[in-house]
């Protein structure tokens, strides 16, 4: 009983979770139970590039500066789709001299995850190592706890 | 025992289960029980491979032995109906080792 209450002190701390499977979530304690499962808020997997299968969404965004009427807009595109036709749309203006249109400049893209999952349960027996937040070990509290507990409650 | 420990919260909604042996699979909870053992309704599998885009495998309704499972996830459903599984790539999960 001594780490399922110890454990729930950590709760709303910041923790990783190692699974036999060498996959390492990193979340917000949430709760855990009496068989020490856990339950992570806000997750994110430590090596995204590797593990997409709690399923990551890149998108790529642009900047596109476009100048109308003497006026410069900044637009960030995030969708591909929607990205690549609004410029067509623009450079087509541009090309046809629109009055005013102007295509001023046109950021690089840039990529960004999201994660589709943001909430998890992990299930205690498959838990290898807990990283822990420094400021939320307590070393001579612990000490005492398990000398305690050892002796016999 | 503290707030919602179980998945209660998760009934009736899209999650992400990964298996003991590397397996995803989608579906809507529908119950489980204090083992952990789930029932997925309409669920699929998602395929990870190298070679080739997400595949993904339809299931329909299934029951999960709790001893199988590592992972349950809350999926997003609005984010995941935007991903283009066809373009993920990657390498199998590795399967849980005691």
């Amino acid at each position: 009983m001594l780490f399922f209450s110890y454990f729930k002190d950590l709760v709303g701390k910041e923790v990783t979770v190692e699974l036999k499977n060498d996959l390492a979530i990193r979340g917000t304690l949430h709760s855990v139970d009496q068989y020490l499962n856990i339950k992570l808020e806000n997750t994110r997997v430590v090596d995204q590039d590797k593990y997409p299968h709690m399923v990551i969404k890149l998108s790529s965004t642009s900047t596109l500066q476009v100048g109308y009427l003497g006026v410069q807009i900044v637009l960030i595109i995030c969708s591909k789709l929607f990205g690549i036709s609004f410029l067509t749309l623009v450079l087509v203006l541009h090309q046809a001299n629109f009055p005013g249109v102007k295509l001023v400049r046109l950021g690089m893209s840039r990529t960004y995850v999201e994660l589709s999952v943001r909430n998890c349960f992990i299930r205690g027996s498959v838990v290898r190592y807990v990283q822990l937040p420094p400021e939320g070990v307590d070393v001579d509290l612990l000490h005492d706890a398990t000398r305690r507990e050892a002796r016999g409650g | 025992m503290s707030i919602a420990t179980g998945l209660e919260t998760l009934v009736d909604q899209t999650i992400s289960v990964i298996t003991n042996d590397g397996r995803n699979i989608v579906g809507v909870l529908k119950g489980f029980d204090q083992a952990t053992n789930i029932i997925l309704d309409e669920s699929h599998e998602r395929v990870y491979s190298t070679k080739e885009g997400v595949q993904q495998l339809v299931l329909g309704l299934y029951i999960i032995r709790g001893d199988n499972i590592s992972v349950v996830g809350e999926l997003d459903e609005e984010l995941d109906a935007h991903l283009d599984l066809s373009s993920l790539r990657a390498h199998p999960l590795k399967p849980v080792i005691h």
